[in-house]
């Protein structure tokens, strides 16, 4: 242990973690896109799930999941682009091991649900689609809601 | 193997604060630090430099429709210091 960390009280060690958490706070709070970005983006990843359960076999679904997937993509890079005019970088690939765990786990229950509502609709359970679209793109709202920077550190305010 | 250390350089408050906004980004602009640590340009160039010599953060300046912009990066060395640091202090707390 060195002289300066001898110095370092409790106290202090503990009003620098809580300056810590207030600019990492702040700073993940600046990525947080406005709440109509945040509701386009989360009702068009509905739509896509949605509407790909429906397409088979149907060209009009299908073109709707296509329209969709674009609009999506275009949403996603306006907010980056924006981002980035205003002076911050977002990170493309999740920081670190938690941070990887976490997309991917959020990734896999985004798959399991639209593969899910495709294979029940397949079966005649015509509603599931619906309910699976609904359930996307409250994880996508959640997840650009919370964790804007894709990792694992949610947001509390008024803490 | 322990994976924290204390850093002197990054402890210092403001420099604190200019890891702890780093470290979620991939990069933030010189603008974006100093609104948010309400410093003067000057006070802020200070201790960016101090953080660049010891490898902990990255500047690049680029130049876009003819004004400068200086953008500022943790390196992975600075990542690995910064998240050392903070582990230190959790276990200086009692959290770790």
């Amino acid at each position: 242990m060195n002289n300066q960390e001898q110095d370092i009280t409790h106290e202090n060690a503990k009003s620098a973690l809580k300056m810590i958490e207030n600019s990492q706070k702040d700073s993940i709070t600046s990525f947080r896109p406005t709440l109509s970005v945040m509701l386009i983006a989360a009702a068009l990843f509905g739509v896509m799930t949605t509407s790909a359960s429906y397409s088979s076999g149907n060209s009009l679904w299908s073109f709707i999941t296509i329209v969709s997937t674009v609009l999506f993509i275009c949403v996603m890079t306006y907010r980056y682009v924006s981002l980035r005019l205003d002076g911050k970088k977002l990170k493309l690939t999740p920081n670190g091991m938690k941070g990887g765990l976490f997309v991917s786990i959020e990734l896999l229950i985004l798959t399991v649900v639209a593969i899910g509502s495709m294979e029940l609709y397949k079966s005649g359970e015509e509603w599931v689609p619906i309910v699976g679209g609904l359930i996307n793109a409250t994880i996508v709202m959640i997840s650009l809601y919370y964790f804007p920077t894709s990792d694992f550190s949610k947001i509390t305010e008024g803490e | 193997m322990s994976n924290s250390s204390f850093n002197s350089i990054i402890h210092a408050p403001n420099r604190l604060q200019i890891c702890a906004l780093l470290a979620p980004a991939e990069a933030l602009e010189f603008i974006v630090i100093k609104n948010h640590l309400e410093v003067s340009d000057s006070v802020l160039s200070k201790h960016i430099k101090v953080l660049e010599d010891a490898g902990i953060v990255k500047v690049e300046k680029k130049i876009r429709n003819g004004r400068n912009h200086t953008w500022v990066s943790l390196s992975t060395e600075g990542k690995k210091a910064f998240e050392e640091h903070v582990n230190k202090l959790k276990e200086i707390v009692g959290l770790k």
